[in-house]
């Protein structure tokens, strides 16, 4: 799924390049992943929720 | 596949935010007793942060189901509101997308309050109303893709190689 404000589209790659919508500073970890090419969803939420578990 | 730095170690230096006076969701005794959401003393808030169109909802939806958590989603939200409400214009949806994240964080204090995991998706800008969500440990898990990608739309792209990196670990004093 992937949506977005039609009307805003045109900005996006700006806004992006100017560097909004960067991770947040918060406490706690930090994972990156890169869409470009698209990964196999399946496997990044099996990391994801092995990361949670870790937590624990 | 590459993965690269990949970590996951809390400390008791992970929580944000401060305690909200209690307060008790519905069915919350149902869903400990059926395994279906995780409880814990101080509930896991995996956020998903990231620029629009690079695939958050898709992954967050996927991480979603996998942990058996609830997911709070900006996107969803607005879309409800805006049919509802019948939102047109540029102003309008700007407008709506602030109520959005007001809704939003509204839920995710509730479901944290109630000890409840969960997932929260949205093209977050601000750190700060997470620093009001009740205690929680945080996992932000950033969605990136270059401008180009995000514009066009990515996740139809077949999958391919890709990372996930702990490149920083965020100081305290850094959300404040």
């Amino acid at each position: 799924m992937v949506h977005y404000d039609a009307e805003a589209a045109d900005e996006i790659g700006e806004r992006v390049t100017a560097g909004e919508w960067e991770s947040l500073p918060l406490d706690g970890d930090l994972l990156r992943i890169d869409t470009d090419p698209f990964p196999d969803v399946a496997v990044v939420a099996a990391r994801v929720a092995d990361a949670t578990r870790r937590s624990a | 596949m590459m993965w690269s730095s990949f970590s996951c170690a809390y400390n008791s230096e992970t929580m944000i935010g401060r305690a909200s006076p209690s307060s008790t969701i519905p069915r919350m005794a149902e869903l400990r007793r059926a395994g279906k959401m995780t409880v814990r003393d101080t509930p896991l808030l995996v956020v998903m942060t990231g620029p629009p169109a690079a695939g958050k909802t898709t992954i967050a939806r996927a991480v979603a189901d996998r942990l058996g958590w609830p997911l709070v989603a900006k996107d969803p939200i607005k879309e409800t509101l805006a049919e509802a409400l019948d939102v047109r214009g540029r102003a309008a949806s700007q407008r709506l997308g602030v109520a959005t994240f007001d809704v939003l964080f509204r839920v995710l204090d509730e479901l944290l309050r109630a000890g409840v995991s969960t997932v929260a998706e949205g093209n977050f800008g601000r750190a700060e109303p997470f620093a009001r969500l009740p205690p929680a440990r945080v996992l932000q898990v950033h969605v990136t893709a270059p401008p180009k990608t995000s514009r066009r739309g990515s996740p139809t792209v077949p999958a391919g190689t890709w990372c996930i990196t702990t490149p920083r670990l965020p100081t305290r004093s850094a959300s404040a």
